[in-house]
Order: structure tokens, then sequence, then C-alpha cells
């Protein structure tokens, strides 16, 4: 006789709810304590699941005694069986009465044997009547079109265990509701989408999403064109672009198209309106008229892409900041702004002391694991600029005398002295702390990146340095003249040479590559001479490089 | 499975239904874990079945037919709760996500778990083994059992969990004993 288990009034509680046989009270208990007890849900699915293949064991349990007639040797044993018994706890035995009149059944016995293969060729059977008809009628295809590819803080509703990074989803049409956080799908096209819950949505084709409501941003490149997105009463087609798409419960469309065209086609009961719609304009289709109506453009209604690693969203291109990695951050606004690095000690809080000091050699940065070093360029040849022994791949003109440390993102009005306004600032639009990023060198200084440790932190690969280039104004009575570069593992990508305008930027687009290891940003004076006689005399004056919005763009 | 797509390569009807046949158990198991009850069980499964033997000729190639089957269930089981949708009788959408979880990594291995089902029968008595035949293959009822042997129906309600308890416990053991080979 089995000793009894901790688990005999849970089994007796699942038995009844098996059986139909369990009252309001139990199964309220039985659901409370699954719901709390993880081992009691865990022999809850075991048993059940037991259970189930029960019905595959007829020939392990008709053995020879099993054809017997009943006979009272069967129930004596039952019988000694239950004199030997503990209770099972919180069991009441109802009075044999209560039972018959309570029990409530089901009419007729199970409707299809469980067990028999002939069975189950005779449901198969059954159902070539409703294959032959829907033969008749179209069907959507039921391929598989598209990968979930990531998630972040995703909750899908009633689908968690089976929607994990990977899982391959079918143009079947089947609702997908995702109920919380963001989910990435990409389809077989390259075409892709995130999805921002609530959202709730079918996939029809591998190029043909209805969306019921939620938000959804796809990308869609060359080879996907024609993507579409439909809704309760618009169309969206893609012609090459990204766009986004919010539905409204209550019906309402709207498509904000960011880049490309669109056709936007709406479904109205008596007719269809179709218009193109290009990047940087958004349209609205009415849930109750379906006219169409302008709106603002907003690039940031959607999310666009997401990091679930470091807990990241992009509203826009996903990039990295670099004046904030500079700032001993992570390139997501959570960096210290106060900090600078002195091109002799590193980071430093201290206040910088104007010395002119000349070259110091390369200094690595052991303290920022995205910042590899500072340099002062000193005009000679293969002038070390990276702890691996990358050299500066063309000799720039250079006192090799520094003025100012580096800073990032320096508050508006820092520098100013009697002689100097002290906001960067250009074209009305102010940089520094509280504003838009910038990194602001001062000739003669050099900093690199380390982009494999950059690339280690964030998933995806680093496609370009995208950043505006110049030199601030801050209303100074001298000329400036500098050079402001920009090189790839030594190698010289881009140089705008003798700049002598202040208050005006240049843009500057670098392509990168996987392989590319060190990105280094320098400013240099340009070749002018140096006159001790006073600071506007001196080879650096007035060369305050700024590099305005510097980023990394990431994919 | 590669016995099914060997024996019937040409013939997709007894194709499908080598395929069912041989996945029953995990897509069985699957719903009736979800609904608790063996009626509603049998219904969602023919429905899920019907379902699949609609689509199959549409599909290019099922890596896990069980996958695909129990995805088909679990949508079917979806439709099943928002006809029947009865707060008491049901369980919670919470609830209901975690006995998915639990369902799907339980199912997982519903192979060895049937290997050590049969095995843990045969250490079962004559007369559990009958009680078990009577209860799940002669679909008795416990008052049918009852009735027929003249037992009160509370004596024959006790012994069907306690023995389940019993072979639930072997099973589990069976399975720790084969991991530690």
């Amino acid at each position: 006789m089995a000793h009894p288990s901790p688990h005999e009034h849970l089994s007796a509680m699942i038995t009844e709810l098996i059986s139909g046989k369990i009252t309001d009270n139990r199964r309220t208990e039985l659901f409370r304590i699954l719901e709390k007890d993880p081992d009691a849900l865990k022999y809850y699915i075991e048993f059940i699941t037991t259970w189930a293949l029960l019905d595959e064991c007829s020939d392990e349990l008709d053995t020879e005694l099993v054809r017997e007639e009943f006979n009272t040797d069967f129930w004596n044993a039952l019988a000694e069986d239950e004199k030997a018994a503990p209770a099972i706890e919180g069991y009441k035995e109802e009075p044999d009465r209560e039972l018959i009149t309570k029990v409530e059944h089901r009419p007729t016995e199970r409707k299809i044997s469980r067990v028999s293969v002939f069975s189950l060729i005779a449901s198969a059977a059954a159902v070539l009547f409703v294959v032959i008809y829907a033969r008749f009628v179209p069907v959507p295809q039921s391929i598989e079109v598209a990968t979930l590819t990531n998630g972040m803080h995703t909750k899908w509703a009633e689908m968690d265990s089976l929607m994990q990074p990977g899982t391959r989803l079918y143009a079947d049409g089947m609702p997908l509701l995702l109920r919380e956080g963001l989910a990435e799908v990409v389809f077989d096209s390259n075409a892709r989408m995130t999805i921002e819950a609530p959202a709730e949505f079918q996939i029809f084709a591998g190029d043909r999403v209805k969306l019921r409501y939620g938000k959804v941003y796809a990308t869609v490149p060359q080879e996907a064109i024609g993507f579409t997105v439909t809704t309760e009463n618009a169309e969206v087609i893609d012609l090459g672009t990204e766009f986004g798409v919010k539905a409204d419960i209550g019906g309402d469309t709207y498509l904000h198209v960011i880049d490309g065209m669109t056709r936007l086609v709406t479904r109205g009961e008596s007719d269809r309106i179709s218009v193109d719609v290009r990047g940087g304009s958004a349209k609205k289709v009415s849930g109750v008229t379906a006219v169409i109506s302008e709106i603002v453009c907003d690039t940031r209604l959607f999310v666009r892409a997401f990091d679930p690693a470091n807990n990241i969203t992009w509203r826009r291109k996903p990039a990295l900041d670099m004046a904030e990695l500079v700032d001993m951050g992570d390139g997501t606004e959570t960096g210290d702004a106060l900090r600078r690095i002195h091109p002799a000690k590193g980071y430093t809080h201290e206040q910088n002391v104007v010395v002119y000091a000349p070259r110091t050699g390369y200094v690595p940065l052991e303290k920022n694991p995205f910042v590899d070093g500072i340099f002062v360029p000193d005009g000679r040849d293969n002038q070390v600029i990276s702890t691996r022994g990358d050299t500066f791949g063309e000799r720039p003109l250079s006192s090799g005398l520094f003025y100012a440390d580096l800073l990032a993102n320096p508050a508006p009005g820092l520098y100013k002295t009697s002689l100097r306004g002290g906001t960067i600032e250009f074209n009305g639009r102010i940089y520094g702390q509280g504003h838009l990023p910038c990194l602001v060198m001062h000739s003669n200084l050099g900093v690199t990146f380390d982009l494999d440790a950059i690339r280690r932190q964030y998933t995806g690969s680093i496609t370009r340095f995208v950043s505006q280039i110049g030199l601030a104004d801050f209303n100074e009575p001298h000329p400036c003249n500098a050079d402001l570069w920009v090189l790839v593992d030594g190698e010289v990508r881009y140089a705008r040479k003798n700049l002598r305008e202040k208050g005006v930027l240049f843009d500057v687009v670098v392509e990168l590559q996987d392989s590319n290891r060190f990105l280094t940003l320098a400013v240099t004076d340009g070749g002018d001479a140096d006159n001790p006689e006073s600071g506007y005399t001196r080879a650096i004056a007035c060369d305050w490089g700024v590099f305005a919005e510097p980023v990394l763009e990431i994919e | 499975m590669e016995y099914c797509q060997n024996k019937y390569a040409d013939d997709n009807a007894s194709l499908f239904v080598c395929e069912l046949v041989a996945h029953r158990k995990q897509i069985y198991a699957f719903i009736m874990t979800l609904v608790a009850n063996s009626n509603d069980a049998d219904d969602i499964f023919q429905e899920t079945a019907s379902f699949m033997w609609r689509k199959y000729p549409e599909m290019e190639k099922i890596e896990n037919f069980a996958a695909w089957g129990i995805r088909i269930a679990h949508y079917k089981v979806l439709e099943f709760r928002k006809k029947h949708y009865n707060k008491k009788i049901q369980f919670s959408d919470d609830l209901l996500d975690k006995v998915i979880g639990g369902a799907v990594s339980v199912n997982e291995n519903i192979d060895d778990r049937y290997v050590a089902l049969k095995k843990c029968i045969a250490k079962l008595e004559p007369w559990q083994k009958k009680l078990l035949l009577l209860r799940h293959q002669k679909g008795w009822t416990v008052k049918s059992i009852a009735t027929e042997l003249k037992q009160a129906e509370a004596s024959v309600y006790k012994k069907i969990p306690r023995l389940h308890d019993i072979i639930a416990r072997c099973i589990h053991q069976t399975l720790r004993a084969e991991e530690a080979i």
C-alpha cells in the first residue's frame, strides 16, 4: 500500500475537476492553489498529462484479468485497501442521495472514442467533406513568412510561452495580441516591423499585415516594396520607405511617413480613394467617414527599434550619442556632464588652466571603456593615436600646443570671459548641457573611440559616424584657422582644412565596417605661426572646434 | 515523423492520419491541461484535427507536427473559452498563461513520460489496472462503476485520485532515475 502523499488532496480536487464533479468552492480553492503554488501547478499539469496519456495505454491495461466479469474478489481487494488507507484531507463524503441528485451527467457517453485509431481515421475521413467543400473557397496561405526576432517586456495574450524570439510566424490570419511591451517581426522579404503594445495584428501573407489596433513601425527595403499594412478602414502600401501606422480601437487610422513614399488607400463603403504620402508627411483616415485629412508628421510617435539587453528604445534612427560616451555615460543620456578630459591627466573635475602646453603623447583612458585615449596632435610623422599603435595617417600641421580640455556638452556660458561669449551656438541653435549634444575640442586635440568596446555593449552593427563640424563663434576679436579630422584606424576619412569661418556647420558622414576598431576625431591649428606675445597671436587662437550632434548609427 | 514519411510519402491523407496518430498524445494532453475536462478536450481535439486537415495541403513543410498541432490547439482552446467563457469554471487569463507555460514544458518530454507511464502501469496490482481500464478505456463513470458494484460513490471517488497520485509519483521517480543514468 502506498504511503499517503502530500498531493492526495490536490489529486482528489483535480480528479473532481476532470470529472465535472467539483463544487464551486472546491474549484475556487483549487484555482487559488494553482495560482499561488508553483509546485502544485506543476503537479496539476503532470497529473492531467498522465490522465490524457492513459487513453493510449489500452494494451497495458487490457490484461486477462480485466476481461473477466466483476467479482467480489476485486472489491474485497479494494475494501482491504480502503481500510488501510488514510483519509484524504478535505474530502467530505456526501450522502449517496445527495450525490445522486447533484451529479451533473452529460446525457450521452463520450461522443467519439479517444483511443481508437479507427475513430481518428473516421474523424479525418469526416472532414474530407469539409476539405472538398473548402477547396472551392479560397483560403489564405498557411506558410511560414516571418520570424519574431526580438521582444522587450513583452506579454502576449495567453501566448507568452509560444512567442519567444526565434518563433516562426505563419501567414494564417491568426490574431496576435501583444498586451505589453515591444516586439520585432522580420519578414522573409526583409521587411521589418516594430509593434508597440497594446496591439492586435494578423499576418495574411509575407507582404500583408492587418493591424486591428495599436502601433506598428515598418522599415521596408527595396526588395520588399509593396509591403502592405491594412487597418479597418485603410491600406498603406509601401513604395520603398519607413512609415508608422497607428490604428485606434475607435477606427481612426494615422499614417506617418518618415522616409520614402507610401500609397494610402481608404476602404470606404462606396469608393476607394488613393493618395501618395511622402516622407515627412502624415495623414489621418477617419474611422467614421473614411475622409483623409492632413496631420503633422510626428517622427517620434513610433518606437523604431529597441535593445532589450540595455533597456533602450529609439524613436528615431538608432544611434549612440558620442558626447554622452565621452561623459562616461553609455550613449543614452545617463552620464555626468561635468567631466573633462585633460590631454595629460585624463578625466578630471578640475577647471582647466590654460597653459599652452606642448605635446604629451598618447594618453589611454582606462576609466572609460568606450574612449580609448586622448592626445595632442603634434605635427610629427606617425604620431600614435590609439593603444593599438595606429598612427595619424597624414602628418597634420600643428604647433603641438593645447589650450583647453576636451569637454562634452559644456554648460552654456562656460567659456565666457571678458573677451568672449561662452555659449556654443550655430544657426540660432544652442549646443551643450540641456541642449543639443556636442563635443568641444579646441586645437590641438584628438580623441579616439574604441568601436569594439561599443559593439560589445550594444547589439547590432555600427554603420556610420554622423556629425556636423565647425568652429564656435564667441565673438572674439581674432580670426580662426583650423583643420578638423575624422580618422578610422589611423586612416584619414574626412578632413576639412583651413576652416576660417566661425559659426558655420558642415555635415560629415563616415561609413564604418564591423572590422573598423578605432574612430579618431581631431582638431589641429592649421599650421598657423605661433607668437607667444599674446593669447590671440598664438597658433591655436580661436580654434574652438565643435563636433555637433556626433552619433554612431547602429543597425 | 520519419516512419510516416517513409511509409506514406505519396499518400497525403494517410500521411496526415499517421502523423496525427503518432502525435495525438502531445496535442490531446496539451488541450486537456488547458481545459481539464475530457468532454471539452474531445470536442476541441476534433476541431483541432479538422483545422489541421484543412490546412495540411497548404503547408510546404512541417518541421514539427506536434508543435504545429499544439499551436492550432491553443487557438482552438482560446476560441472555446470565448464561446463558453464563464469566470467560475475557467482559469483566469493569468492562470492560463502559467498553465500553458508548464504544459509546453511537460510536453517536450512527453514521449519519455509515456514510456515511464507504461512501466508504472506494469507495477500496478491487477485491481488497480482494472479500475483504470474501467474509468479510462471503457469510459465508465464513477457512478456507473459504483452502481454496478453496489459500492458508495465516495469510496470509488477516493480510489481514483489516490491511484493517479501513485502513478504520478512513480512516473516522477522513473524519469529521475533515467536522468541519473
